[in-house]
C-alpha cells in the first residue's frame, strides 16, 4: 500500500476514533432535538467528504427541463389497490437522482451502526424483499434510535401518586390552588359536602402557587400540591403525570374547579378517563374580560373540545347556564345550578346603622371598577366611604392612592372576613360595583354581615339582589344609579332594614351549607 | 390447516393479519425461513395465524400460502382490535412457548432458536425480546431493545416512553396469565397495547430480557396503526406497574410473594 493511502486510511481511522469517543458522547448530552440535527449534518457531511457522494445538481437540471418537453400527457393509472402493494409505498420516496457512489471508497462492512451478522440476515431476506439487500447505501442510510431516557414525570409521579393512592378517594378535586377567593370557598363547599356524605376527597392543585386555603379543607380530606411538586416538567410531562394519576386513581368523580391543567387533561384523554368508568364534572361561574375587552372563559377554551366528556357542569347562577346554551348547543340537562352558602359563621343580624358611611370590599382589579367608586364618592362628598381592598399592579397601586386622597374615602387594606369590618352600626349601605361577576360571594356574607346592599345588576347578581332585596342597579357605567340606591339607603334607614330583611330571608332559603348540601346530593354520579 | 397440533410442538407462533396483502406473503416467507431453522435444531414449531377483519386478498394469501403447514391454525375473527386478535392466538395454541409476531415484519432466521435457548436458560420467568430492532421503509434507524439483566433504563422513564417493543417470546402461562389488554383505540383513547403488556408483566416480577445477536426488521410506514395512536395523543391502560411506583428502582423484583 502506498504511504499516501496509509495515511488517508489512518487519518480516517483517527477521525473515526476522535467522533465516537469525544465528540459523539458530548452531542449526545444535547437535547435529542438538538443533537440529532448535529448527527444529521456530520452524517450527511461524512457521505460527500469520505464517502464521495455528490449529486450532479447541473446534469439534472438539463435532464429535467428535457423530460419536461418528452414527459407524455397522461400518466398511466395504478389501481390504489396495487399501489397499496409495492413494497416502494412503504420507502423513503425513490431518489431520481442518480448518488455517485464509489464503492471502492465505501463498503457494507463500514457501516458504522449494523452488525455483520445483521448485514447477514438483510442478504438473505432480500431473496424476499430485494430492496432489503445491504447496499452501502441503504447501510449508511440507519440512524442508530436510543428509547430517550426522561424519568423525570415518573419520578414527580412516584412522589405524588402514593398519597392518592392511600387515600382511596372516591372523589379528586382539581384547582389551581387554594387561597382567598369565591372560586376557593366554593372548592371547601364541596370538598365539605363530599366529606359529609362520607366520600373520600383528595383536592390536587396544579399551578406551582401558594394555597394557604389548604388548611382550611375538612378533616378528612387530602391535599396534594402536584403544580408546585411538578414546576420543572413541561406541559406534556405534567399532563401525562395528572392523567396518570386520575386513571389509576380509585376516585370515580373528577370535579374541575378553574384548573387549566385538568382541563388539558380532560380535553386530551376525557375519552380514556370516561372508558374507565369515571364521571367527570366542571365548575365555570362567568366570563372574565382580558385588557381588550375580549371576552374570555375557560368555557369558551375548553367547552368545545371537552363538552363531550363531562357528567355534569356547575354554576352557581341561573344566568350562566342560560349563557352557555345558547352559546355552544349544550344540553339542558347537563347543567345544574349550586347558589354557595355564605361564609359568615353567626346567624344574620341587621348591624347597619343610621350612620351616613358606606363599606366597600373587594380587589383593585379592573372588574370591581375602583374607577366607579372613585367618581361615586366624588359625586357624594356627603358621605364617607371605608373601602378595605388593595392593588397587585402599579396601576391598580395608583388607583388606591387617587382614592385615599379623596376627603371622604379611607383605604383600609385587605380583610379576611366581611364580618370583621362590618361593625356594630358603622355603615349604612355596603356598596357593589363590579363590571362583570357570577352570584359573587361578599354580597351573601355582606347580608349576614347584616348591612343593605347597593349593587350592580351584572351577570347573577340580580338573582340574589332585586328591587325587593336590595338596590340592583341597571346602568352599570353611570353614577347616577348608584348614588339614587345609596341615598333610598343612607335616607330612609327602614326602607333598608325591609329589603335586607327579605334578603336574608332568601339567605336562609338558599344560601345555607345545608341546601347546598341537600342540592350536591341530588346531582346524578356525582357524590 | 385446522387441524390437531403437532403434540410436540415446543413453540407456537401467533402472527396477526389485517389487510397486510402481498407484506403478508413476504412475512410468511420470513417465517418459513426461520422454521427451517428450527426445523435443523429439531424444535417444533407451530403457527397460529390471526385474520382480524381482514381484506379478501389478505386472506387469500394467508390460507394458500406454502408456508402452513398441515397443523397450523388460521383463526378469523372480527375485533378490530390487535390485543384481542392476540388473545384468540394465544387461546388457540397448545405449544409451552409462544411468540408473538406482526404479520408485515421479518425475524432473523434463527429467532425461535435462540428465543427459546434464552428463556430456558433463565431461572425465573422471562419475557425475551430480540436484541436489536432493524426499522425499514419509512424510517430507517436501528435500536437496541433494554435488557433488564443487562442494561440500566429508570423505570420513572416509563411513563413517558416505552423501552420494550411488541414482539416477544415467553412461556405460555406466562401470556394466560396476563393477556393482552384491547385498547379499541378509537372508542377509549387507549393505545399501545404492547406497552401495557411489558410494563404490566413486569410488574407481576416477569423479567424482561433479550436474545443476544437477535433482531426484529421492523416495516415502517407513513401510515400506521403506531403514527394513529401518536397522532390522536392515545395514553397506555391502567396498569398495576403505575399503582406501586415504590417498586420501580428495584425493579419489580418478588413482585409475586408480595402480591
Amino acid at each position: 500500500m502506498r504511504g499516501g493511502a496509509i495515511v488517508k486510511q489512518w487519518s480516517k481511522k483517527a477521525l473515526r476514533a476522535l467522533w465516537r469517543s469525544v465528540v459523539k458522547p458530548l452531542v449526545r448530552l444535547l437535547p435529542p432535538s438538538r443533537s440529532d440535527q448535529i448527527e444529521t449534518l456530520v452524517h450527511y457531511a461524512k457521505l460527500t467528504l469520505v464517502g464521495g457522494h455528490s449529486i450532479p445538481f447541473r446534469s439534472l437540471d438539463a435532464q429535467a427541463k428535457q423530460e419536461a418537453v418528452s414527459m407524455p400527457a397522461t400518466m398511466p393509472d395504478i389501481a390504489p389497490e396495487v399501489a397499496d402493494q409495492l413494497i416502494a409505498d412503504d420507502e423513503l420516496p425513490e431518489d431520481p437522482i442518480p448518488v455517485s457512489v464509489p464503492l471502492t471508497e465505501v463498503s457494507a462492512e463500514e457501516a458504522p451502526i449494523m452488525p455483520s451478522w445483521v448485514i447477514q440476515e438483510m442478504r438473505e431476506l432480500a431473496e424476499i424483499e430485494p430492496s432489503l439487500y445491504p447496499t452501502p447505501e441503504l447501510l449508511w442510510s440507519f440512524q442508530r434510535y436510543v428509547t430517550p431516557v426522561r424519568p423525570s414525570a415518573g419520578n414527580v409521579y412516584a412522589a405524588c401518586y402514593p398519597t392518592v393512592r392511600d387515600a382511596r378517594p372516591d372523589m379528586i378535586i382539581l384547582a389551581p390552588w387554594l387561597k382567598r377567593g369565591g372560586a376557593d370557598q366554593g372548592i371547601l363547599h364541596h370538598a365539605e359536602a363530599a366529606v359529609a356524605a362520607g366520600k373520600s376527597v383528595v383536592v390536587i392543585t396544579t399551578l406551582d402557587a401558594e394555597s394557604p386555603w389548604a388548611g382550611r379543607l375538612p378533616k378528612g380530606a387530602h391535599f396534594l400540591p402536584l403544580g408546585t411538586l411538578a414546576t420543572g416538567l413541561t406541559a406534556d410531562e405534567q399532563r401525562a403525570v395528572l392523567t396518570r394519576i386520575l386513571l389509576q386513581s380509585s376516585a370515580s368523580t373528577i370535579h374541575l374547579i378553574n384548573s387549566p391543567l385538568g382541563w388539558e387533561v380532560v380535553r386530551y384523554h376525557g375519552k380514556s378517563l370516561r372508558a374507565v368508568g369515571k364521571s367527570i364534572f366542571a365548575s365555570v361561574f362567568c366570563d372574565d374580560y382580558d385588557a381588550n375587552g375580549v371576552r374570555w372563559s375557560y368555557a369558551q377554551l375548553y367547552f368545545p373540545s371537552c363538552l363531550p366528556y363531562l357528567d355534569g357542569v356547575f354554576c352557581d347562577t341561573e344566568y350562566y347556564p342560560r349563557e352557555l346554551m345558547q352559546r355552544y348547543g349544550a344540553r339542558r340537562e347537563l347543567f345544574h345550578t349550586l347558589y354557595f352558602p355564605h361564609a359568615v359563621g353567626a346567624s344574620p343580624r341587621y348591624r347597619a346603622g343610621p350612620t351616613r358611611s358606606v363599606l366597600w370590599a373587594g380587589r383593585f382589579s379592573r372588574q370591581k371598577r375602583v374607577d366607579l367608586l372613585e367618581a361615586i364618592a366624588k359625586a357624594m362628598p356627603d358621605l364617607q366611604f371605608e373601602v378595605h381592598g388593595c392593588g397587585t399592579t402599579p396601576d391598580e397601586d395608583t388607583t388606591a392612592k387617587r382614592l385615599t386622597a379623596l376627603g371622604n374615602v379611607r383605604v383600609s387594606g385587605s380583610f379576611e372576613s366581611l364580618d370583621r369590618i362590618a361593625g356594630e352600626g358603622r355603615h349604612g349601605a355596603f356598596l357593589y360595583t363590579s363590571a362583570w361577576d357570577g352570584l359573587p360571594i361578599v354580597l351573601l356574607d355582606a347580608t349576614a354581615a347584616g348591612l343593605p346592599i347597593v349593587a350592580s345588576e351584572v351577570g347573577g347578581v340580580g338573582e340574589f339582589i332585586s328591587d325587593a332585596t336590595g338596590v340592583p342597579v341597571k346602568g352599570t357605567d353611570s353614577v347616577e344609579g348608584y348614588v339614587r340606591g345609596l341615598r333610598l339607603l343612607i335616607d330612609r334607614p327602614e326602607e333598608g332594614r325591609i329589603r335586607w330583611e327579605r334578603a336574608v330571608q332568601l339567605l336562609e332559603e338558599r344560601h345555607t351549607a345545608a341546601h347546598f348540601r341537600s342540592m350536591v346530593e341530588r346531582i346524578p354520579g356525582y357524590l | 390447516m385446522t387441524g390437531d397440533s403437532p403434540a410436540n410442538a415446543a413453540i407456537s407462533a401467533i402472527m396477526t393479519f389485517h389487510s397486510e396483502k402481498v407484506l403478508a406473503h413476504f412475512a410468511l416467507l420470513g417465517l418459513e425461513r426461520m422454521r427451517a431453522v428450527s426445523d435443523s435444531h429439531g424444535i417444533v414449531t407451530q403457527l397460529v395465524a390471526v385474520l382480524d377483519s381482514a381484506d379478501d386478498e389478505t386472506v387469500r394469501i394467508v390460507m394458500e400460502h406454502p408456508a402452513i403447514r398441515e397443523n397450523d391454525h388460521i383463526l378469523h375473527v372480527r375485533n378490530a382490535d390487535l390485543a384481542s386478535s392476540r388473545n384468540d392466538g394465544i387461546a388457540q395454541a397448545t405449544a409451552p412457548y409462544i411468540a408473538i409476531l406482526d404479520g408485515d415484519d421479518y425475524y432473523c432466521g434463527h429467532w425461535f432458536v435462540s428465543a427459546l435457548r434464552r428463556a430456558q436458560s433463565a431461572s425465573e420467568d422471562v419475557i425475551v425480546h430480540p436484541e436489536l430492532t432493524i426499522s425499514f421503509g419509512a424510517v430507517h434507524c436501528v435500536a437496541e431493545t433494554f435488557d433488564m439483566e443487562s442494561g440500566d433504563y429508570p423505570l420513572a422513564g416509563c411513563m413517558m416512553d416505552h423501552p420494550w417493543i411488541s414482539c416477544s417470546f415467553a412461556k405460555r402461562d406466562i401470556y394466560l396469565k396476563h393477556p393482552y389488554q384491547p385498547t379499541n383505540l378509537r372508542t377509549t383513547g387507549f393505545g399501545y397495547e404492547d406497552w401495557h403488556w411489558n410494563v404490566e408483566t413486569l410488574a407481576h416480577g416477569v423479567r424482561h430480557v433479550t436474545a443476544a445477536g437477535t433482531a426484529l426488521f421492523y416495516r415502517r410506514k407513513t401510515s400506521s396503526m403506531v403514527v394513529e395512536m401518536v397522532q390522536s395523543g392515545a395514553t397506555v391502560r391502567p396498569s398495576r406497574f403505575f399503582d406501586e411506583p415504590e417498586r420501580w428502582p428495584g425493579g419489580f423484583a418478588c413482585a409475586e410473594e408480595r402480591s
